[in-house]
């Protein structure tokens, strides 16, 4: 169904819980995972930001890599960049022709109080990577973070 | 698994059928067509008062063109899925869809971005449904979504 997943994330907690299912669907579907991290935009001299992105690679693969590995799963692409973090998602989804982008509701973990509590409005970047994606977008809820179940 | 595919009857949201089908075929998934007619009653009588039965005739027409579009979409697309279910609801679009994915246990949503009424990027039913849905919503772009230019 889905051949090629992006997983834009900023590396909190709630992201972590995303990032599981967003492993889960490609393993699933046996895709290719795409994980995204934006420095945003920063005014580096070349060299400092390229050691900023070989840092910021680093973290990634120290929070997800091991969780890969442990699951064997192999096919994915780290990509960080600087710039504007919701138009390089977006520039990356078209560039690559992503199927679809996997992110959570809000980076901040959700506060759910009761049956019917409903949780803090969406993220400023996924309210503007639905606004501008190519490609469908799906949305995890914080209902779906273990511990947070309906 | 349950895939729920709200829809406005309108050209826009059939952008979403391809990915419905494919929830349905690669899941075996249980497909739940949902359209939600306004409730013409609830409105206020901008123009006059309007006849009650006048609001009840209005009210069934819909729902018999809704029904029959309904009937026509199924029977193209999902003829072949494994279980479908058409459903109208009455009421504000959103409220209706998260009250119906609670009391279903829909397990994943799938519509598109902006509805006909979309002059806007996003439409206000899909925004609503994303903030508060429950389960994973799936957002398609329209054909002619500014994502796409």
């Amino acid at each position: 169904m889905y051949k090629k997943i992006l997983f834009p994330t900023c590396l909190t907690e709630f992201c972590g819980h995303v990032f599981d299912f967003a492993l889960r669907t490609a393993m699933e579907e046996k895709a290719k995972l795409w994980i995204f991290y934006g420095l945003g935009r920063v005014a580096f001299p070349e060299d400092e930001l390229l050691k900023e992105i070989k840092k910021a690679e680093k973290r990634v693969v120290e929070e997800y890599g091991e969780r890969m590995k442990a699951k064997g799963f192999r096919d994915y692409v780290i990509n960080v960049t600087d710039g504007d973090v919701v138009s390089e998602i977006v520039k990356l989804a078209r560039n690559a022709a992503i199927d679809v982008i996997i992110m959570g509701t809000g980076t901040k973990p959700p506060i759910v109080t009761g049956e019917t509590a409903r949780v803090a409005p969406l993220g400023q970047t996924t309210a503007q990577v639905l606004l501008w994606s190519p490609c469908p977008i799906l949305v995890v809820p914080p209902s779906l973070v273990p511990g947070l179940a309906r | 698994m349950k895939v729920l595919w709200p829809n406005d009857l309108s050209k826009c949201s059939e952008g979403a059928i391809p990915y419905v089908r494919s929830f349905a075929k690669h899941y075996d998934a249980e497909v739940h067509v949902l359209y939600v007619m306004h409730d013409l009653s609830k409105h206020g009588s901008w123009y006059g008062e309007f006849d009650r039965k006048t609001i009840e005739k209005l009210q069934r027409w819909e729902e018999k063109k809704a029904r029959e579009k309904q009937e026509q979409l199924c029977k193209k697309y999902f003829e072949d899925c494994k279980k479908f279910e058409k459903h109208i609801r009455i009421g504000d679009p959103a409220t209706e869809i998260l009250k119906f994915i609670e009391a279903q246990q829909i397990d994943a949503v799938v519509m598109c971005r902006k509805g006909e009424a979309g002059m806007f990027k996003m439409g206000s039913v899909a925004e609503r449904v994303v903030r508060n849905a429950p389960v994973p919503v799936v957002t398609v772009p329209s054909k002619n979504g500014a994502g796409e230019q």
